[in-house]
């Protein structure tokens, strides 16, 4: 009785393919059963919270006004060679309005967050495997999930949407100093139209996008971190794999929000 | 289950990823005694330790702990179950982001009601008990080696459980600090009356502090001996036993094992 399941035979590679196949949608299930223990076990220690808020927010602000207002500037600038052409410059008001509250501001703090804390969660956690902390707190009676994860979620969830505001605020910007400075449009001009064609229901729906990435990005990080390979190597490796699936899983969150306001009119 | 057994193994067989690591191992832990599970590096111990924690699942067999069985599949009943054993780990396992006193405590503020005045009285006492009185602000990172291991045996005991697991606790320690250690988890059972399951393989701890043990051997994937280790020194019956508790058999144990 060596071997139980070889993993040569095709029984045994079919089954450890469904194993790593189901194991995501178990940890977003061990997760969803953890969330009441926050409130019932208090393991959401304020400490960590304010860390992780700190980590993911006020640490992420200055990047995230910076990348944005260059977003804003280029997105201006591109838009702006188009619309000469055809003589409706004014209409890059929109064009940046748009794209910054309903995509780029979203994306690009999505994309920081991914890089700030994504990897990070991926390779904290992946550090306290190695140093048997995990194991450690199941056998302290506590759940990983609800210990580990829910504090960063929780941080990722406040912080992202502020975030987005901020970047919106800069992305906007950018763009105004292109349509003043490089098309010549007055300033009140140019606010004027802002305020006029952009609505609350756009920004929301913006901010609305940041919530659902802060979710993908937390628990596609955390994630990678409880399956890295106990070993320097493998954190790293998890680290790695936090990034590449937090950035896949926002582009298709993206595309799959923005289908779906289009189809309800937004 | 006898009243007397507060760990009862019945026909478990270890393995992962395919392979079976020991198999249909049958052995019980008598109450207040200091259990040894021994065997040359690599053959399982730690890895046992984990099934008997709850950590794993075995592949067949069943564990009981204070005559609950592990594996009932009901989380509520494992982290109940949870807070009457402790379990120390090789490196102390002490949770970085927080001081040691914070570590000692956490068990404490999550599964007591207990006022912040009441705990922090039991984490000073649970403190001086490993001798680590001053050290309560200190952050895991700043303790050396031994300090870690006594600063995770603090947190292990901090809810005063019935059965304590020590994974490892001189390794990596001088042997001064080994020998503490090793008076450290006498003195746990003197004064807290808890019983003390260890998996090691440094033999002066073995002899010094152990009642009984069961010693695995790699080869047959399973127990080759159990009984009194100073017994079973000169007196087992089975070569590799004798050698392996007498320092002899390297040879064997790096080819025929490795």
């Amino acid at each position: 009785m060596d071997e139980i399941l070889p993993r040569t035979t095709w029984i045994g590679r079919i089954k450890k393919a469904a194993v790593s196949t189901a194991a995501p949608f178990i940890f977003v299930g061990a997760v969803a059963v953890a969330l009441p223990e926050v409130f019932r076990q208090k393991t959401l220690r304020l400490k960590d919270l304010t860390y992780y808020l700190d980590l993911c927010g006020s640490k992420s602000l200055p990047v995230v006004l910076l990348i944005s207002l260059l977003m804003g500037t280029v997105l201006g600038i591109q838009g702006a060679l188009q619309l000469r052409k055809v003589g409706t410059d004014i209409f890059i008001v929109d064009l940046v309005g748009f794209a910054v509250l309903k995509e780029f501001g979203p994306l690009m703090v999505a994309i920081i967050a991914t890089g700030r804390a994504g990897s990070a969660f991926a390779a904290e956690i992946g550090t306290m495997k190695v140093n048997e902390e995990v194991f450690a707190l199941k056998t302290l009676g506590i759940s990983p999930e609800s210990f580990l994860v829910l504090p960063k979620l929780l941080a990722m969830l406040i912080a992202m949407p502020l975030l987005t505001v901020f970047a919106d605020a800069a992305g906007l910007l950018g763009g105004s100093i292109i349509g003043v400075f490089y098309m010549g449009i007055p300033l009140n001009a140019y606010w004027d139209r802002t305020f006029a064609v952009l609505d609350e229901i756009t920004f929301l729906l913006g901010v609305l996008k940041s919530s659902f990435f802060s979710v993908l990005i937390t628990l596609a990080g955390c994630y990678c971190g409880f399956q890295a390979e106990s070993d320097a190597q493998g954190v790293g490796r998890g680290a790695t794999r936090a990034v590449v699936l937090s950035l896949f899983l926002v582009i298709v969150a993206d595309a799959i929000l923005t289908l779906l306001y289009s189809l309800t009119g937004y | 289950m006898e009243s007397s057994t507060v760990l009862k193994a019945e026909k478990v067989t270890l393995g992962y990823d395919g392979r079976i690591i020991l198999k249909e191992l049958d052995f019980s832990v008598r109450q207040g005694e200091i259990f040894g599970i021994l065997g040359n590096s690599g053959c399982g111990k730690s890895t046992l330790l984990k099934h008997l924690t709850g950590i794993y699942t075995p592949v067949q067999g069943s564990i009981s702990l204070l005559g609950e069985k592990l594996d009932t599949g009901d989380p509520a009943a494992y982290k109940r179950l949870m807070t009457r054993i402790g379990v120390t780990y090789q490196g102390g396992a002490l949770f970085s982001s927080m001081t040691v006193a914070e570590n000692v405590a956490l068990p404490l503020e999550l599964h007591t009601r207990k006022s912040k005045k009441e705990i922090s009285s039991i984490v000073r006492e649970k403190l001086a008990l490993v001798d680590l009185a001053d050290f309560g602000d200190f952050m895991p990172g700043e303790l050396s080696g031994g300090m870690r291991k006594r600063a995770g045996l603090a947190r292990a005991i901090a809810l005063d459980p019935r059965l304590l697991f020590f994974d490892e606790p001189s390794a990596g320690l001088d042997p001064p600090a080994a020998a503490g250690l090793d008076e450290l988890i006498l003195s746990m059972r003197e004064q807290l009356g808890v019983t003390v399951v260890i998996v090691t393989h440094e033999l002066d701890s073995i002899f010094s502090v152990t009642d009984r043990v069961i010693i695995i051997d790699k080869a047959e994937k399973n127990i080759v001996a159990e009984g009194d280790p100073r017994k079973l020194k000169d007196g087992s019956p089975n070569q590799f036993v004798r050698d392996f508790l007498n320092r002899k058999g390297l040879k064997r144990s790096f080819t025929s094992h490795g």
